[in-house]
């Protein structure tokens, strides 16, 4: 840990190849994400890094792989996209007063201890909340900051049927950092959840409000074990389990 | 295949529509079935491995952006990167340096095949750009990128140090980008 810039940026080509050890992985993704030099360096490899992917030649479809999928797709044709289950009656989860706990990422600006990424997170949202010359340019900035923040290793990106949403789930050393874009205002007494998802298990990682179409969360579950993220509108207070199809979803 | 039409089919995936799946499978079944084949030694296990990526896409459609690449793009890292996850658990499964280098020269040298997706064209000039790299950079980048080596390893295989194989990984990739600069967009 607590590589000098040097030392992270001589590390920027081997992540984009995915060629840094689990360890560092961390440390690099954050670095990256805070340096505006590092994040150009990291962008101008893709068209290379994509050229490698491409050159490979195409081969004959093996006789079983496209049967094969579709048994398994068909499998699970049932369940909708994001694979929000409902939770049965008889759970045993924890109620609405258990839920863990999230603190909307507002006040993660107060919290110096905060890691860099966080920071970065806060200081996007805030430039978007106190926007009293709300150009387009400046949304559409917004939205690839996201975007970016999606791109990075070990990210998950979220994006809505329609694409006008995005967001991004990415893992900390405590937890996650949940952030989205393009939000509508949620009816009202009611807010947005997210939830994450384990095999399809739906697990809340808390609660938001949008404010001018931006919002986040941090939440301090892990990460690990989970393999999608989704996000539903829910009533003020959060549900026990999500009532409707996702808004966002991996 | 341009981006309204990946997206079109994206929609039709979000929409359960399994013949959309189908035909993603058929468009790129080839491509997906080859890059899990350059990374996993062994056929079989590549085909598991082309299996789950479009399985990975049939139940999360939404994971795939249009605004940052193709899906044929997509499809192939996606499925590199669960080839690569299967490597690195399973040592006799990971490809030698010497084999992975002469199927990356062969690609970059060899005359175009069955194109289905990439036009023929635009994988020659793919295969010229990787051809116009050293074979330094290009075995120090293939055996990352196809191989599942981190930059550690790559030094250690080559004989090299640490920050050398840091190094060619970076000249490799700027002189890969630098050949595909003023050509027709890949992605």
């Amino acid at each position: 840990m607590n590589k000098t810039h040097d030392e992270l940026k001589s590390l920027i080509a081997p992540y984009v190849l995915g060629a840094v050890s689990p360890e560092e992985v961390e440390e690099v993704r954050s670095h990256i994400i805070s340096c505006e030099e590092c994040m150009a360096e990291a962008d101008s490899y893709s068209s290379a890094v994509s050229s490698l992917a491409l050159s490979v030649p195409p081969e004959a479809i093996p006789d079983a792989l496209i049967d094969n999928v579709m048994r398994e797709a068909r499998a699970d044709a049932k369940q909708p996209v994001a694979a929000v289950p409902t939770v049965p009656d008889d759970s045993d989860r924890p109620s609405v007063t258990e839920l863990r706990t999230s603190r909307p990422i507002y006040t993660l600006v107060a919290a110096a201890a905060a890691l860099l990424i966080v920071a970065v997170l806060a200081g996007a949202l805030i430039t978007t909340t106190n926007e009293l010359d709300d150009t387009r340019d400046q949304l559409a900035a917004e939205r690839e900051r996201v975007e970016q923040l999606a791109r990075t290793e070990g990210a998950m990106r979220l994006g809505s049927p329609s694409g006008d949403v995005i967001g991004a789930m990415l893992p900390t050393d405590e937890g996650g950092v949940f952030f989205a874009h393009g939000l509508d205002d949620p009816p009202s007494d009611h807010i947005y959840q997210v939830w994450l998802l384990d095999d399809g298990q739906p697990t809340s990682a808390g609660t938001f409000d949008p404010a001018s179409g931006v919002g986040g969360l941090q939440t301090d579950h892990s990460l690990d074990g989970v393999d999608g993220v989704a996000v539903t509108v829910e009533p003020t207070g959060g549900s026990r389990a999500p009532t409707g199809r996702p808004v966002l979803s991996t | 295949m341009d981006r309204s039409e990946d997206r079109a089919i994206v929609k039709r995936l979000l929409e359960r529509d399994e013949d959309a799946l189908r035909e993603v499978m058929s468009m790129f079944g080839g491509l997906v079935f080859a890059m899990a084949k350059r990374v996993v030694a062994d056929p079989t296990m590549a085909e598991e491995v082309a299996q789950d990526a479009f399985l990975a896409l049939w139940r999360r459609p939404g994971s795939y952006n249009s605004d940052r690449g193709s899906l044929q793009s997509f499809l192939l890292g996606v499925t590199r990167n669960k080839a690569i996850d299967l490597v690195r658990h399973e040592e006799s499964l990971k490809k030698t340096k010497d084999a992975l280098v002469t199927e990356a020269e062969a690609a970059s040298e060899g005359p175009s095949g069955d194109e289905q997706v990439v036009g023929m064209e635009e994988r020659d000039e793919l295969r010229a750009a990787l051809s116009s790299i050293s074979e330094v950079h290009r075995e120090a980048v293939v055996l990352a990128y196809f191989g599942g080596r981190t930059y550690r390893e790559v030094a250690a295989e080559l004989g090299i140090p640490e920050g050398t194989a840091k190094t060619r990984l970076r000249d490799g990739l700027a002189k890969l980008r630098q050949a595909l600069t003023n050509r027709p967009e890949l992605t």
